[in-house]
């Protein structure tokens, strides 16, 4: 019998496009992403820049720009960018975090999604600093789950342990129990590997599109390069002169993030700027 | 010089010894190696008697690919049945074994010692089935799990599979090693 | 044989030193303590390995019934997913099922109510209380001292409104919902048919914020999206619907009624248009000689033109709905404004607003609803059926002093602030544990626990005269006899006799008053509700910092208004109503609310509803307007008028 070629080198760059006109700000998404990664529990959560969720739902307004009425609202699902980086001559394309730390506990890997090893961590908090989305917390204090809330705890994501950073890795696990589940079925090409992360699964209302940002023909691709998509803060977006892009592609480094959010809103889109209302 | 020598290594040589002795059984204890077996298992006889070759008769996967680990004594009783003769003259004929009358189908009697660490997610089944452009298999159980075709007894290895090895093997199969190939 | 110098001794210690040294370095120890050390600084917990797959559920708990598809470790469910929408309450139902504050066994109450402290019995014991207690009040004829209070229109809790009428008392009433409140004001609760309209005009509603059945509105919502359907949205504050709608009407608080009359004024006079309900003509009388546009723009703050221009669209639009009820899970109860805005679907003869009832609910006993029957109502014995009255009605300081002289039984999986007040608290389950039809449990009852159906017809059974209300004994036959829905074909009345006065009143309302100048209206945050998700850490974990930070409860005012009464952000105030204060607030000012607003945030301050619930900012419920509707009999207390300081 004749076997396809097995092919084991990873051709998927894991990207996401949220789309902020559909969003209703319903917070499916951050409940199922902290079931899923087993987020530690605490009494009270209200002490904002100290809470471990790697899914934030940002409440954001224009009211500081408008007046009553012309304010609008919007909920933003804030995760890890998992930025490329920009391969800028002088330095090797990585993202601000993992160029900073010091321990290699944070990498990118071949699908493109930046892992974060807390079991590698020493807690320097650098990649924290360094992180211009505020996409990685810090666990302060142990995560602990009271009594029989550790019977809802998912066996595929480990507890990290206190003093360590954690962050959204785009439920890479989820990748890996799909492509168990493939091989079991006989499937061993790594690339027809596909899978879904907690937060978009549970969207109801399709806003989250995840999928492989390499496959042009895949909803995610179409939906980054159409003219409502933007980054968030990553001004090389705004310039369109290619050759002046690629000055500064050459003397800067941009986080260059994969995960892409679509509005037709452009109060939006400036506030992603820290833009003042054109 | 002689005496020198002498009077340096007798001791020397008895304190290794002595010290080896003794860390060794307290590295032993710690991980558990000589903790009792609730039942004692003959892999060898098992291979040679009656031809289980392939280790997935016992140790094999669930449908979605996750890897089962030690068998449950259900499957030991698939062969040797709770009914069957206790004594026979025919050598390859399953026997009943009384020692698994006190225990249900789905019970697992044995320790696994060779448990990867919660923070790795590690797929037998990928593992197992990766395979060269001409076939053959990249992986045999024995290459992480020693021979234990030969093993008289159900003990596990001695010193734990460390990153590193996982990391030798990746590198010499051109596999990719990132971090999260393995870390979740 | 030579005596043993020092120097030989040395050799001798040396030796035995390094060798003793190298054995334990050869044997591999300090390898391994090293890696027992680094595991042992992790200090990590790891969760029980386990077989994994996929359940499928029903929930049974909420109205909707949300399918679900539980992924299962083992015996333990750790995920909930869901392709066709899921509604919040059944998203958090896991960490519910696997809340540490969960009742374990029955429990009989000790010390005084509301000190929160209980002691555990048995099962007989608790129901041999229970029907003691019922079995006297029926033989003494006080049976309609008996009275129920439903969370909703579920399984269990028609089983309850059955159970109790067979006891001989009209006394069953449920939490305000959407269905509760139309039922009451319009004879039947409005059946939408979103999907094929084309304009969607709300009053106030948060379509997308849990209004209605919210899986199904995440759904609903896309689908215009796509279709272009055009959602004209009348809100006080910039909700996220308001922000989504194609249009939003800025109306000054409460007022959505007003607008509604102002519309069905100009559809009426204007265009000529007729409702067939019943009194129509009394009502559009009433309508046209009360509120002109005039007096409707200066009260709702939007001009005549746009009045006129939104009844134009409305009535020129092929299939256009307009929808009442503002709020998102708890929701306004005026009936004058429900009847106003059932009119206008009427007048346009929309096709995608029709009414139904279900033959199982009354929503209605003795009194027209929960908050009439807590202000006038009179009860020996109540049972709390995973209701908590106590924290959710305006009323609830007055139910607890009724509760202290009557004997409270309460059926929930937590405890909560009415639960507090029970004599008896039974346990029950999570929709997780609960047997359907189509659904074996998920997973198993927690400790002594029991389903909610199953302890109703278990105390049914143990009373004399209610013994054969229920052809069955067990909780999942009772699906066959789940109350059938069926459209209405009675035509609605706008009871102008009972409204009329609501309708007077609001000239009052609005008129400018110097003691209260400003008017507080509810906001919920996603997941939080109107206070069933913040027993749920993880809905604690999606708290916005300008809702509740580091334990502040922030209330958004203007920054115009903010100006005006020299308030700076974070800043502590005092609220004030005819019904009481508030303290312990503190100013969030955004201009995504309309001036003399104070948008309080619906939901915190519960008393005991587990560590997590607890005494986080403050219930406004307190201080909220308390004029008990005539219909619907529940308080209207979206729009209160409120002094700070």
């Amino acid at each position: 019998m004749e076997e396809k070629k097995i092919e084991i080198k990873m051709k998927r760059k894991w990207g996401m496009a949220i789309d902020l006109d559909k969003c209703t700000g319903c917070g499916k998404c951050s409940v199922a992403c902290n079931q899923e990664n087993n987020m530690p529990i605490f009494e009270d959560d209200s002490d904002v820049p100290k809470r471990v969720a790697f899914l934030e739902l940002m409440k954001v307004t224009n009211d500081k720009n408008a007046k009553f009425p012309d304010v609008k609202t919007a909920y933003l699902p804030k995760m890890c960018m998992q930025c490329e980086g920009n391969d800028s001559g002088k330095h090797k394309a990585d993202p601000p975090c993992v160029s900073v730390c010091p321990a290699v506990a944070t990498d990118v890997g071949d699908d493109g999604v930046v892992s974060q090893i807390w079991s590698r961590c020493i807690g320097c908090r650098y990649c924290q600093a360094a992180c211009p989305y505020e996409a990685r917390v810090f666990n302060w204090w142990k995560p602990e789950y009271e009594g029989s809330f550790k019977k809802s705890l998912n066996t595929d994501v480990s507890v990290a342990s206190r003093g360590t950073i954690v962050k959204c890795t785009f439920c890479s696990h989820i990748w890996k129990r799909e492509r168990d589940a493939a091989t079991a079925k006989g499937i061993l090409d790594i690339n027809a590997v596909m899978y879904t992360p907690a937060c978009a699964a549970i969207c109801p209302t399709g806003a989250i599109v995840f999928g492989d940002l390499n496959d042009h023909e895949s909803e995610v691709s179409k939906l980054t390069t159409s003219n409502r998509a933007m980054r968030l803060t990553n001004s090389i977006d705004d310039i369109k002169d290619p050759e002046k892009k690629k000055a500064l592609l050459n003397k800067k480094q941009f986080a260059n993030p994969k995960v892409y959010y679509l509005t037709s809103q452009s109060w939006l889109r400036d506030m992603m700027r820290f833009k003042k209302n054109s | 010089m002689g005496r020198s020598l002498l009077l340096f290594f007798t001791p020397f040589i008895i304190f290794t010894w002595i010290f080896f002795g003794i860390s060794q059984k307290g590295c032993d204890s710690v991980m558990q190696a000589d903790a009792a077996k609730q039942l004692p298992f003959n892999h060898q006889s098992h291979v040679e008697k009656y031809g289980t070759e392939d280790c997935q008769t016992c140790h094999g996967y669930e449908e979605n690919g996750r890897f089962k680990g030690t068998p449950s004594v259900g499957d030991c009783t698939s062969c040797h049945a709770r009914d069957a003769v206790l004594n026979s003259n025919d050598p390859l004929e399953p026997k009943r074994k009384p020692m698994l009358d006190s225990f249900k189908d789905t019970d697992r009697p044995w320790g696994s010692f060779a448990k990867q660490p919660d923070l790795v997610y590690f797929s037998h089944k990928v593992v197992m089935t990766a395979k060269y452009e001409d076939g053959r298999l990249k992986s045999r159980c024995g290459s992480c799990h020693g021979d234990k075709a030969l093993s008289t007894d159900t003990k596990m290895l001695k010193g734990k599979m460390l990153m590193g090895q996982c990391m030798d093997c990746h590198t010499a199969l051109k596999l990719s090693n990132k971090c999260a190939v393995c870390h979740d | 044989m030579k005596k043993i110098e020092r120097k030989d001794f040395l050799k001798l210690g040396g030796g035995a030193v390094l060798g003793g040294l190298s054995g334990w370095v050869f044997s591999g120890a300090p390898f391994l303590g090293f890696q027992w050390l680094a595991e042992w600084t992790q200090d990590q917990y790891v969760p029980v390995k386990g077989f994994e797959k996929y359940v499928q559920a029903v929930s049974d708990s909420c109205p909707a019934g949300c399918k679900v598809s539980v992924r299962m470790i083992g015996e333990r469910a750790v995920k909930i997913e869901s392709k066709d929408g899921v509604c919040p309450a059944c998203h958090n139902a896991l960490q519910l099922t696997y809340h540490p504050e969960r009742i374990s066994t029955p429990l009989k109450r000790k010390g005084d109510k509301g000190d929160g402290k209980f002691v555990p019995v048995t099962w007989e014991e608790a129901i041999k209380e229970i029907s003691s207690k019922m079995n006297s009040l029926i033989t003494e004829g006080k049976a309609n001292s008996i009275a129920a209070i439903n969370k909703n229109e579920s399984l269990n809790g028609q089983l309850m409104e059955k159970f109790i009428k067979a006891a001989g008392s009209n006394n069953v009433y449920y939490e305000p919902s959407l269905k509760s409140l139309t039922s009451s004001a319009l004879g039947g609760y409005i059946n939408y048919d979103f999907a094929n309209t084309d304009y969607v005009l709300s009053f106030g509603a948060k379509l997308v914020e849990g209004w209605g059945s919210s899986a199904d509105m995440q759904k609903v919502f896309t689908q215009w999206k796509s279709k272009g359907t055009k959602i004209v949205q009348a809100d006080t504050v910039c909700s996220m619907t308001a922000s989504l709608a194609s249009e939003w009407v800025p109306v000054k608080p409460g007022t959505e009624a007003v607008l509604a009359f102002g519309i069905a004024n100009y559809l009426i006079t204007g265009k000529r248009l007729n409702s067939t309900g019943e009194e129509f003509g009394k009502w559009s009388q009433l309508i046209i000689n009360k509120f002109p546009l005039a007096k409707v723009a200066s009260y709702t703050g939007v001009s005549e033109e746009r009045i006129k221009q939104i009844g134009d669209e409305f009535s020129k639009a092929k299939n256009p709905v307009a929808v009442s009820g503002k709020g998102a899970h708890g929701v306004n109860a005026s009936s004058a404004e429900i009847i106003a805005v059932y009119c206008l679907n009427t007048l346009v003869k929309s096709r995608a607003a029709s009414l139904m009832t279900n033959s199982s609910v009354s929503y209605k006993g003795e009194f027209a609803g929960l908050d009439s029957f807590i202000k006038d109502g009179n009860f020996s014995m109540l049972f709390l059926n995973n209701s908590d009255p106590v924290y959710k009605s305006v009323l609830g300081e007055e139910l607890k002093k009724k509760m202290e002289k009557a004997f409270v039984v309460s059926i929930n999986p937590i405890m909560n602030d009415s639960a507090n007040y029970a004599d008896i608290i039974l346990p029950s389950l999570s929709f997780l544990e609960s047997e359907t039809p189509e659904n074996k449990t998920v997973v198993s009852n927690f400790k002594e626990s029991k389903d909610a159906k199953d302890i109703i017809i278990a105390l049914s059974k143990s009373i004399d005269k209610t013994k054969d209300a229920f052809s069955f004994t067990n909780g999942i036959d009772s699906f066959k006899v789940t109350g059938k829905e069926t459209a209405s074909g009675a035509k609605f009345s706008f009871n102008v006799d009972k409204i009329k006065n609501d309708i007077d009143a609001l000239d009052k309302k609005f008129a400018a008053n110097a003691e209260y100048p400003l008017f507080m209206i509810p906001v919920e945050a996603p997941l939080v509700g109107d206070g069933d998700g913040l027993a749920f850490p993880y809905v604690l974990k999606s708290i916005d910092p300008t809702v509740f930070y580091k334990g502040k409860l922030l209330v958004q005012i203007n920054r115009e208004t903010g100006k005006k009464y020299g308030l700076s952000e974070n800043e502590s105030i005092v609220i004030r109503s005819t019904r009481g204060k508030l303290d312990k607030v503190y100013v969030h000012l955004t201009d995504t609310v309309a001036p003399d607003t104070v948008a309080m945030p619906l939901g915190f301050g519960h008393e005991s509803y587990t560590v997590y619930g607890s005494k986080k900012g403050v219930n406004p419920k307190k201080i909220m307007a308390a004029d008990v509707d005539p219909l619907t009999g529940t308080a209207d207390w979206w729009s209160t008028r409120v002094k700070i300081s």
